[in-house]
């Protein structure tokens, strides 16, 4: 324990974020808060199997302005770290190293993450109003 | 010596690193196909009454794959929360009892999302 307090790398303070390296620890910044909410979704499903009164309490939670800007976070965290992870999986096969490509590759993902969100809010509500 | 390399010679995130990124690549590669599935259903049930939302999930199929969809969920956060704790946390201790607490919570959580299924899923067909 003697040398537990050695500094550890990376030592991000002294790089100057990029696309890159910031799209990397969005990666787990939304990994994170997905697995923060994905207990949420457990409730919704328990509250469906108890009955009409706890779920009446997750559906007025979630119709709230809380609830839905939690919501809108979470399906913009879920639709990054699926295209992301996505990217991961090619790297992990080998593919996308070239500098270049990364940096484009990562812009996509940002904008894949962004228009999936858009897309999706923007059926929940034309379909019925609200999520859920 | 360091906690941290303490860790990785004596199995470190999981009893093996090279399970432990297999894991975490194969529920990530059955997630893709999952996630979207329950998004768009759960979009297309957004505002439904909790009769509509019981009837899907009792159908066979969207048991089946939920029960398989909220496994593999757990299984792929408990593997990623390791690896955050693995790279944070260097003080024996406290990485043990993160580390406990994350692979219980998942556990816990997995086996309430199946018994509400299974409980909706046997209701759907008395």
């Amino acid at each position: 324990m003697a040398t537990s307090n050695r500094p550890l790398s990376p030592h991000l303070q002294v790089y100057r974020p990029q696309i890159t390296s910031v799209l990397s620890i969005l990666h787990r910044i939304t990994g994170v808060a997905l697995a923060v909410g994905a207990p949420l979704l457990v409730w919704w499903l328990a509250a469906a199997a108890v009955g009409p009164e706890a779920f009446a309490t997750v559906r007025t939670f979630w119709g709230s302005w809380f609830g839905q800007l939690l919501l809108l976070g979470w399906t913009f965290a879920l639709f990054y770290h699926l295209c992301n992870g996505i990217r991961h999986l090619a790297w992990d096969l080998g593919y996308g190293f070239n500098l270049g490509t990364a940096t484009f590759t990562g812009w996509l993902v940002v904008a894949g993450a962004g228009s999936l969100t858009l897309v999706t809010w923007f059926f929940a509500y034309s379909v019925t109003g609200a999520i859920p | 010596m360091n906690d941290a390399g303490n860790n990785s010679a004596q199995g470190g995130v999981a009893e093996s690193g090279v399970s432990h990124w297999w894991g975490q690549r194969l529920t990530a590669i059955l997630l893709v196909p999952l996630v979207l599935w329950f998004t768009a259903s759960f979009v297309t049930l957004s505002g439904a009454g909790l009769t509509l939302v019981r009837q899907w999930i009792a159908s066979p199929i969207t048991s089946l794959f939920l029960a398989i969809f909220m496994a593999a969920l757990f299984r792929h956060i408990q593997l990623g929360l390791e690896v955050v704790v693995d790279d944070y946390v260097h003080i024996r201790t406290r990485n043990r009892a993160a580390m406990a607490s994350i692979r219980a919570s998942c556990i816990l959580c997995t086996v309430v999302a199946w018994l509400s299924i299974l409980v909706i899923y046997l209701e759907g067909r008395g």
